[in-house]
């Protein structure tokens, strides 16, 4: 491929960072069908929670540093970009210690000008 | 709207939202009008110039279309504003732009009504399309011009107009023949492109299935959805999309042409125009340049029902290999990352829910009225609807014309361009044999 080709498409690089982990983790409510809940189990909930969301402000702060901007939507917060790549955001998410488990990437391309 | 990501845009400003709202607006709307009693407006609007050898005879027939002509202008002019200024497009550049468009498009119409250029298949399709290409290739277009210059919102708004006219029991009937036929071609075309591409020219596999998807699926959106599904790079989605151009605009000449020379019915051309063209608006110009009803149906079976709705299927399995093979191979993430089936939604191509609705609507409302009222129907509505979607094919065709730069498609490499090609290798014959050989009956069955 020629090294001056001409990008003919824009994109938006978007990482979904979803505030409640799936499966939700219940489990620590009450541990098994035997177990009744118990105000530990919904401490323990509460808890993981609360890990979540820190995770999800941690990756919205190193995001935000290479120029993500943020939306909030139902459950879930949305950093967007027009200027870094899918695979570069992923690394990037990576190299700073978070998991490909935590986050979501979703890219989409659009036509820089019209045609077929 | 070209130039932003459709994610990144709330519904009502989204392209496929105003082709939806526009086609099966018109098309409630002359419905309406029917039961009324009134499509009088609308068959002013539906305005055509007939066949002619004699050039003063043409121009003395113009005068009486004027009427047609200005309500068509006003019309399309005041529903594409609207959506462009829902679109956040430059109102005031827009409609000047559509009106030289408009003009341009009266013009080619006359001048493709010409008995000889008819004979050598030059009709309006391939006149709008020549011509464009040659003006945009040779002079700067202004940008305001530019702005007007909408080939997917025009071909979409074309492609659900022609739902209303292409009835849900044909649609029935054949798409699950032009769903086999897409899928066979499509797998077949596509693991060709990716395994030359990466196992003989050792390009990247997300590269790969770009180009796989532009050769397969559905062209340039093809390309798109698949880049954005696997997290191609920029230049890779848009080294494909060049590819796919350049093919596309080949093939609306041959295919024609090769038709012709083959002596093949109508419905089977328009089949393999739709099994082996790589983008709509191309294939619709390829389509119609064979110059009957039949083969714009086939066509449109083929290339919307059977390719085009299945993208977002596609587009789920290559992130999914992309996540769980290619990235992890590299290091990036262990695989590990979900993969959302939304992603079957996030990437299917919302007009062809017009295409449907409308093909239902109007098929349901045929079925529900006495036989000489649908005969009325037909005549007095989708006649009309016929005619309209002809004009915004005609733009469609104008603008693929003035947007195909060749010098901006040259720089692909050899490799890529090597591997697209052997795709095409495949595919043209293939889709051939398919559509003229094994699914022959079917084809021909489609009035």
């Amino acid at each position: 491929m020629s090294e001056n080709y001409r990008p003919v498409v824009n994109h938006l690089t978007r990482i979904i960072l979803k505030l409640i982990e799936e499966p939700v983790p219940y489990e620590l409510v009450a541990p098994s069908e035997l177990q009744p809940p118990s105000a530990a189990g919904v401490r323990r909930f509460g808890e993981s929670l609360a890990r979540r969301a820190e995770r999800v402000a941690a990756m919205m702060d190193v995001l935000a540093a290479r120029g993500f901007t943020f939306k909030f939507e139902k459950d879930r917060v949305f950093a967007d970009s027009i200027e870094m790549e899918a695979q570069d955001a992923k690394r990037y998410l990576l190299t700073k210690g978070f998991e490909d488990t935590e986050f979501q990437v979703l890219l989409e391309y659009a036509r820089k000008w019209d045609t077929l | 709207m070209a130039g932003a990501p459709q994610s990144a845009l709330p519904w009502y400003e989204r392209e496929d939202t105003w082709a939806i709202i526009i086609g099966l607006g018109l098309t409630f709307v002359i419905s309406a009008a029917f039961f009324m009693g009134g499509t009088g407006m609308f068959k002013t609007m539906a305005v055509g110039v007939s066949t002619w050898t004699d050039a003063g005879k043409m121009f003395a027939s113009l005068p009486a279309k004027v009427p047609g002509f200005l309500y068509l202008f006003v019309f399309f002019l005041a529903a594409f504003c609207i959506a462009a200024k829902t679109m956040k497009i430059n109102v005031a550049n827009y409609a000047a732009g559509f009106t030289v468009l408009f003009v341009i498009s009266v013009a080619i119409t006359a001048l493709g009504a010409n008995k000889t250029l008819k004979y050598w298949q030059l009709e309006t399709p391939l006149l709008a399309l020549l011509f464009g290409m040659i003006v945009s290739n040779t002079v700067t277009l202004p940008k305001w011009f530019q702005s007007a210059l909408k080939t997917e919102f025009y071909v979409k708004t074309g492609i659900v107009l022609m739902g209303a006219t292409l009835p849900f029991t044909i649609i029935m009937q054949a798409g699950p023949m032009a769903m086999a036929q897409a899928t066979i071609v499509a797998a077949v075309t596509f693991f060709s492109i990716f395994f030359a591409a990466t196992k003989l020219f050792g390009l990247d596999p997300r590269f790969g299935a770009c180009l796989g998807a532009g050769g397969s699926i559905c062209g340039v959106s093809g390309s798109i959805a698949i880049g954005g599904a696997c997290r191609a790079e920029k230049e890779h989605v848009s080294v494909a999309i060049s590819l796919v151009i350049v093919w596309a605009v080949v093939m609306v000449i041959l295919l024609p042409i090769w038709c012709k020379a083959l002596g093949m019915e109508p419905g089977p051309a328009g089949a393999w125009i739709g099994t082996s063209e790589f983008a709509d608006a191309a294939g619709f110009a390829a389509a119609a340049a064979i110059g009957d009803e039949r083969a714009i149906k086939t066509f449109t079976l083929m290339k919307v029902v059977g390719r085009d709705m299945f993208v977002g299927i596609w587009a789920l399995l290559v992130a999914w290999l992309s996540v769980t093979v290619w990235e992890k191979k590299e290091g990036n993430g262990n695989g590990s990352e979900r993969v959302d089936i939304g992603e079957i939604w996030r990437r299917f191509p919302k007009f062809v829910i017009g295409f449907f609705v409308a093909s239902i609507f109007t098929t349901i409302l045929i079925a529900s009225v006495a036989p000489k009222v649908g005969s009325a129907y037909s005549k007095d509505v989708l006649g009309p609807i016929k005619t309209l979607r002809g004009w915004t094919f005609t733009w469609t065709f104008l603008s693929i014309g003035f947007t195909t730069r060749f010098r901006e498609l040259t720089a692909t490499g050899w490799k890529p361009f090597a591997a697209f090609t052997i795709g095409v290798l495949i595919n043209v014959p293939l889709g051939y044999w398919l559509s003229n050989v094994v699914f022959l009956d079917y084809w021909l069955s489609v009035k």
